[in-house]
């Protein structure tokens, strides 16, 4: 009979504890380290092809809502404008406070804030961007 | 820093996979961030010099981003994470060591084992397990600090699970006959 | 919120006479380094800044994060900039989800902008500051500065 099989695998617990401490004894907090860890990560993974948009069974109806909507914008604008959707926290400007309200907002709900990291982004670059045509208002 | 990640190994894994840049970054980062710690302690059990142990944990999470495509063909997740990370990370802290002993002159001795320090004045359950054999010590210390089974052990460090059984039941017989610490047993 | 708009307008301002000029450095045509600093005694969660070379003549050759970890990203800035031979300007932002306890305060480089400056005359930088919030989403006074040394 194996003699293992018979004996408990337990550590008294004042042993176990002890060996944790020593284990942890010392904490090693290095932000170098973690950056490194992380850039490294971004940069192999910037290399991977960006994901296809998924087309969805109900992009066919939506483009022709889209023109009916597109139609009725051209017809009477100041209908569907909606100058201030950018605007997130009503400051009267869009800009990095926005975006941080934005994903303030997403942290805190996650996917029921109904806000996507996609969106997020779009208004960054929206902020930054130097052509008029791109940039948010 | 957001909230915690609260998928799985496995989702984050399935991610690293197949998502996009950005999300394939994004699960590495928790994946990093949930395993951190653990790399470093086992990274310092070989090695007592801080950098070489940071140097250890990068060489760890880069051969694990290695494992994710453009580079890998992808990692499937058989057993817990840390099973993996774990010869990883001892190998990457014991090359470190060994190649920073080269560089400061010293012999090509073995360094495989677990530097072992007794003080003097060192407690009697610190003395005890120190007189562990490093591969005792290693089981003991995988099994009751790191949490693994005993067949994630056997994987961890690529041998028998009757090899793992053998060293634990071994280990705690020893320190079960320690003069120093055999009334904490139960009797 | 009549109030906060008023207060953010006045910051506005605020921050528009915040414009900074560097005296030019290096030759035209080398390589440089313009560091961005933003200083403020309230931890900083988000920041936006506008570079500018008065003359026209700079070619960004790339753009990275700042000193603290807490904004572990790089900055967003408008990538067709980069692509551009030479621009005027560029515009850079961040922001950090972190406690307030762990952002930065003081004066933080926040990134780190390389430069090529391109045509005869020395370039002459100026930024202005868009933009900087606390944790919380509020507007708060700062200051910008730059720092620019030639590539090693």
């Amino acid at each position: 009979m194996d003699p293992t099989a018979e004996q408990p695998e337990t550590l008294p617990p004042a042993i176990a504890s002890r060996l944790r401490r020593l284990d942890r004894a010392e904490a090693i907090f290095d932000p170098r380290s973690d950056r490194a860890v992380l850039e490294a990560a971004r940069s192999y993974f910037a290399a991977r092809p960006a994901a296809p948009a998924r087309r969805s069974r109900w992009a066919l109806p939506l483009g022709a809502a889209a023109a009916v909507l597109l139609a009725a914008v051209l017809v009477r604008p100041l209908v569907f404008h909606t100058p201030s959707a950018d605007d997130v926290d009503g400051s009267g400007r869009v800009d990095v406070l926005d975006v941080l309200a934005l994903a303030r907002m997403r942290a805190a709900g996650g996917d029921a804030s109904g806000i996507t990291d996609t969106r997020i982004e779009e208004l960054a670059y929206r902020i930054v961007a130097l052509d008029s045509a791109r940039r948010a208002p | 820093m957001g909230p915690a990640d609260r998928r799985s190994d496995e989702e984050l894994v399935a991610v690293c996979n197949v998502g996009d840049a950005h999300e394939a970054a994004r699960a590495f980062e928790s994946l990093y961030r949930r395993h951190r710690d653990f790399v470093l302690r086992v990274a310092r059990r070989f090695t007592r010099d801080r950098e070489l142990a940071l140097d250890a944990l990068q060489e760890t999470f880069a051969y694990l981003l290695n494992k994710f495509p453009p580079a890998g063909s992808g990692l499937t997740l058989t057993a817990r994470l840390p099973t993996l990370l774990y010869p990883a990370a001892k190998n990457a802290a014991i090359t470190a060591a060994r190649k920073a002993r080269r560089a400061a002159g010293a012999g090509d001795a073995e360094l495989d084992e677990l530097p072992a320090e007794v003080p003097s004045d060192a407690e009697p359950i610190d003395a005890a397990l120190t007189a562990l054999s490093p591969e005792r010590r290693e089981v003991v210390t995988l099994r009751f600090v790191d949490d693994l089974s005993l067949a994630e052990i056997a994987v961890a460090l690529d041998v028998p699970l009757g090899t793992v059984k053998s060293r634990l039941h071994l280990a705690l017989k020893e320190l079960r006959e320690d003069s120093r610490i055999k009334d904490l047993f139960d009797p | 919120m009549s109030r906060a708009r008023v207060l953010h307008a006045a910051l506005a301002l605020l921050c528009a006479a915040a414009v900074l000029s560097t005296p030019a450095q290096p030759e035209a045509g080398t390589f440089t380094t313009v560091d961005v600093f933003v200083v403020s005694d309230t931890p900083v969660a988000a920041w936006q800044v506008e570079l500018t070379e008065r003359r026209g003549a700079m070619q960004i050759v790339g753009i990275e994060r700042g000193d603290d970890s807490t904004f572990r990203d790089p900055p967003f800035y408008d990538r067709v900039a980069l692509e551009r031979s030479t621009t005027d300007r560029i515009v850079l932002a961040s922001f950090s989800l972190s406690d307030a306890a762990q952002l930065p305060r003081g004066k933080v480089r926040v990134a780190r902008v390389h430069v090529r400056a391109t045509g005869s005359a020395q370039p002459d930088y100026e930024a202005r500051l868009v933009a900087v919030g606390t944790a919380d989403g509020r507007p708060i006074d700062a200051q910008l500065s730059l720092e620019t040394q030639p590539e090693r």
